[in-house]
């Protein structure tokens, strides 16, 4: 058993630890974090949806659509 | 401001209503301000007039692009109450109706609010459970919300069929009698005519097209009609926040979408109080006799302002299922407004990681209700950059903290 420093409470043993591996390249700060997961561009204009296509072949559809018009673009 | 009374209605009628002084001014746009809201709706208009009222505060400019009243305000079915979920959102909305009872007196002008009561018809036990949960909360926060057996939500709604066959049993109602209605252009009208009274520059027809930065905080607007130098920049511009916020690089959690709403023909009185029915339908009937009806919001995010038609069949269908006597009645309009549906369904009244720029957004389907409680609250935000306790949960922030505050008590929560 080691102890982990922990920069909260400092030096702790590590069962009061769960270890879930490699760290990703960028630690990923809370405002990052938020924002992709609750950041919208709500774009006024064209974007690409994601469309199911439920009641038909069930495939998952990357769609542009116009919000300023409703009109899918071309 | 001259008042507007029973004599001056007298003297006026003596001349024809010829004579009767403008409500506002239209006033030229100026170089500069000390603060510039964005909207000239409910929430605009009240955080200029509290900003004058409360805070001495007179050098400011509502600008919007449209005229006065003609977003969301002018485009929803009125329901004022506070049976909301979360405890922030309660103390708001108790708070308004406590505002709303005076505002006629305080602003000189007829908002017609009119406090009827609300009767939810609960039909899964999804929203049983959740109506329960909500009636400890409102009960610990003093709000008036009781739970009837359905003969005595009859009672309040003489056209509700209980007998006939139902796609979902109706299995009890709420009763919030409180909650009321008012006339949603007055609002606006009144809010504007006080604050042009203070000094405030209500200038319409001019859009705003970009927020300018420099570095980390606000320098001023860019507009058709030129560019601002304002240090304070107020947001009130419900569909198109994320659109305005991003001119200044700030992302906000929130989806424009159409909600919709039609009226009747004018019937004789027979609803005397607000019904809604959390799955499929509300309406009240306004003063004129009309039935205002509205439902849950389109599932496509849009900013045209026009619903889809799958949306108001279902709302037929269930509005008639549930009021048989309703089958022949005809609407006579219908329409939509596009509305600033936050992630977890509640307000953003905030700061911005932008110093200088503050947001009043994301009211959704539920903002009417909140203009004078909400715009005070903002006012006083955006007057001393410290947000009230009333506020504190509203912030952007909560986001990143990771306390969102859900929602289940908006129209947009359906089901
Ligand atoms: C069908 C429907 C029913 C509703 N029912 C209810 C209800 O029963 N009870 C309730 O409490 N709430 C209800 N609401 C919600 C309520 O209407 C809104 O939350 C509220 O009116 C928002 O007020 P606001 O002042 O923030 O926005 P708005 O009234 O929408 O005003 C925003 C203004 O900003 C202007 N603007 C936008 N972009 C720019 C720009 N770039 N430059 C300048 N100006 C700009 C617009 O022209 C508009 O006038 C309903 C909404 C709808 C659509």
């Amino acid at each position: 058993m080691q102890l982990v420093p922990c920069p909260h409470c400092g030096p702790r043993e590590q069962g009061e630890f769960v270890c879930l591996g490699e760290a990703p390249a960028h630690p990923v700060s809370h405002e990052s974090l938020a924002r992709h997961l609750y950041g919208r561009v709500n774009a006024k204009g064209v974007s690409v949806e994601l469309w199911w296509h439920r009641h038909g072949c069930r495939q998952w559809l990357r769609l542009p659509r116009d919000s300023a018009t409703n009109r899918f673009a071309p | 401001m001259s008042a507007y009374s029973i004599f001056a209605l007298a003297r006026n009628a003596l001349s024809g209503h010829r004579n009767w002084p403008r409500a506002w001014r239209s006033p030229a746009l100026c170089g500069s301000y000390d603060i510039a809201i964005v909207g000239a709706g409910g929430h605009g208009l009240a955080t200029a007039y509290y900003l004058a009222r409360r805070h001495g505060l007179r050098n400011i400019l509502v600008v919007d692009k449209g005229w006065i009243g003609g977003g969301n305000t002018g485009r929803n079915t009125v329901t004022i109450r506070a049976n909301y979920l979360r405890e922030p959102s309660i103390r708001l909305h108790a708070e308004g109706l406590r505002m709303w009872r005076e505002m006629s007196g305080e602003l000189g002008f007829n908002a017609m609010f009119s406090e009827r009561g609300q009767i939810d018809l609960i039909q899964t036990w999804a929203k049983l459970r959740d109506v329960k949960r909500r009636q400890s909360i409102l009960h610990l926060a003093g709000v008036p919300f009781d739970i009837l057996t359905p003969r005595e939500a009859q009672a309040h709604v003489p056209i509700l069929d209980l007998d006939g066959p139902k796609r979902l049993p109706i299995l009890a109602a709420t009763w919030h009698p409180t909650a009321g209605v008012a006339r949603h252009d007055a609002v606006a009208w009144g809010y504007a005519r006080a604050a042009d009274a203070l000094g405030i520059d209500i200038v319409q027809n001019c859009e705003v097209t970009a927020i300018r930065r420099q570095g980390g905080r606000v320098a001023g607007i860019e507009t058709t009609q030129g560019f601002v130098a304002v240090p304070k920049v107020a947001l009130a511009v419900s569909a198109h926040a994320s659109v305005l916020a991003q001119t200044a690089d700030v992302r906000l959690p929130i989806e424009t979408v159409p909600l919709q709403a039609f009226v009747s023909a004018p019937l004789k009185p027979m609803l005397s109080c607000i019904v809604n029915c959390p799955g499929a339908v509300y309406l009240s009937q306004s003063d004129k006799g009309e039935l205002v009806i509205g439902g849950g919001s389109d599932p496509v995010p849009s900013y045209v302002q026009r619903g889809e038609f799958a949306v108001l069949e279902r709302v037929v269908s269930n509005l008639v299922e549930l009021f048989p006597v309703l089958s022949r009645v005809g609407l006579l309009r219908q329409w939509a407004g596009a509305i600033d549906l936050c992630h977890d369904t509640s307000p953003i009244v905030s700061k911005s990681p932008v110093e200088g720029l503050y947001l009043n957004v994301g009211w959704g389907s539920g903002g009417f209700k909140a203009i004078p409680a909400g715009g005070a609250a903002f006012a006083d935000l955006v007057a001393t950059d410290a947000p009230s306790a009333a506020i504190e949960a509203f912030a952007l922030a909560r986001f990143e903290r990771g306390r969102p505050l859900y929602e289940t008590a908006g129209a947009s929560n359906r089901d």
